[in-house]
């Protein structure tokens, strides 16, 4: 599996219980997406994913009971399966996007708008990407390279997938496929790799605090 | 509701509403099952030449296990129905890309029907029905199939079932049945999380163990 690193988590979250959740449906949607990208960076994450999916075939297969299906219902799909599928609706070009993992693409073409980068600080754009889940925000977050950003921490889990380039901080350095899980009690200045910048995937269910100097201005806009 | 109301029923989750299961209730229904091979060349059928007698004889087995599948996360039996059509109508869509060297036909099946009750509810947030007692209305009886009979393979699955700790089997049900969180299971029953997830692990891998030399 690739890296996954948890900082200060007491017990709340943890990449298992994650892939677990996913399989039976029951993660919410801000991190299925983070679990659905996070994916198809490592094989062995499929894998498990998938052991996780197959108690679920087993199970509606095996154990799951029956109930009769309505009288006519067999006819009306077979009808339905006559007529095509309506077409794809026309999807957002994401050409500033296209890089990313497909799930986090398809994501975004659910948007009513076309995504863009918009700028927050020195270096730093970001792009939210709205789901259904309520109390979490999903943010996709680009660092120029060797940018810094403010030295801040979180409240609640904080999941952030590495999705292109690397970045470090005081405890590491992570890159891309890298998922690193940290609670409100890890504070970090996280920089981006001096080549390569760096684009990430975070999920948080609590506001971002800024704690030094200027930025914590932003504190007052959230 | 008590247990009482599950008189001859035979299903591996005993399920009385006080909350726990009761290990000598333990029983399994058993019924004739497609094999795993018979159903991966359904949905190949299917997906190569749009077979729509094998997409029947697929209606006819799974349909009413998704409809039973989504009933008891909650979902009203009209509503299930439903949404059991759309499950099949996006198997006969997607059948093409059905490999079964990546995944039994049953497990794909499971991730769409699956996939379905996500969308349902994220599009119905409001109305997601929390551990209803009305839902958990006794299964009707079961449609009876008639070919690909396997009651060797089957009792294994049965045995190895049967041998999961009811205390493991009931977060089992409740994480993939009742659409409930790992934090959700132990607020209700008043586990701690910690023991939540290792009994679910357990259960788990208890499970792929235990049916790892079965031919699912």
């Amino acid at each position: 599996m690739n890296k996954h690193i948890t900082y200060n988590c007491n017990s709340d979250i943890d990449i298992e219980t994650l892939l677990v959740e996913y399989a039976s449906g029951t993660l919410n949607e801000a991190q299925s997406l983070l679990v659905e990208t996070y994916r198809t960076f490592c094989k062995d994450t499929c894998n498990q994913i998938k052991k996780f999916e197959d108690v679920g075939g087993i199970l509606i297969d095996h154990m799951c009971g029956s109930v009769n299906m309505s009288k006519s219902s067999l006819e009306i799909v077979l009808e339905r399966i006559e007529t095509p599928p309506p077409p794809c609706k026309d999807k957002h070009a994401c050409q500033e996007f296209g890089f990313l993992p497909q799930p986090v693409i398809e994501k975004l073409q659910e948007r009513r708008r076309p995504p863009k980068w918009s700028r927050i600080y020195k270096g730093i754009r970001h792009c939210s990407v709205p789901t259904s889940a309520q109390n979490y925000h999903v943010m996709l977050v680009k660092l120029a390279p060797g940018s810094k950003t403010p030295h801040h921490h979180h409240k609640g889990v904080e999941l952030t997938l590495v999705l292109q380039g690397a970045f470090h901080d005081e405890y590491g350095s992570y890159k891309a496929g890298e998922l690193i899980i940290c609670d409100e009690t890890h504070h970090h200045t996280p920089v981006a790799d001096a080549q390569t910048g760096c684009v990430c995937m975070m999920v948080t269910n609590g506001p971002v605090y800024f704690t030094r100097g200027m930025a914590r201005l932003f504190n007052l806009f959230q | 509701m008590n247990s009482s109301l599950y008189p001859q029923q035979k299903t591996l989750f005993k399920y009385p509403m006080n909350g726990n299961l009761v290990q000598d209730n333990y029983e399994i229904k058993q019924e004739a099952q497609f094999d795993k091979e018979a159903l991966n060349d359904l949905v190949e059928a299917i997906g190569q030449d749009k077979d729509r007698d094998a997409f029947i004889t697929l209606f006819q087995y799974f349909a009413p296990r998704i409809k039973s599948f989504l009933m008891k996360s909650g979902l009203s039996a009209e509503m299930a129905d439903e949404l059991s059509q759309e499950t099949m109508l996006t198997i006969w869509n997607k059948a093409e890309q059905f490999d079964s060297t990546q995944a039994s036909a049953n497990t794909w099946i499971y991730t769409i029907a699956r996939n379905k009750k996500i969308d349902f509810f994220r599009k119905n947030a409001k109305q997601k029905p929390g551990s209803d007692d009305a839902v958990f209305k006794l299964e009707e009886p079961t449609q009876t199939d008639s070919a690909y009979t396997q009651e060797e393979q089957n009792q294994k699955i049965v045995d190895a079932l049967s041998e999961i700790p009811a205390d493991q089997a009931d977060l089992i049900y409740k994480a993939y049945f009742e659409d409930k969180t790992h934090k959700d299971i132990a607020e209700e029953t008043n586990i701690p999380l910690g023991t939540v997830k290792s009994r679910i692990r357990l259960a788990l891998e208890r499970m792929r163990y235990l049916l790892d030399g079965v031919d699912l």
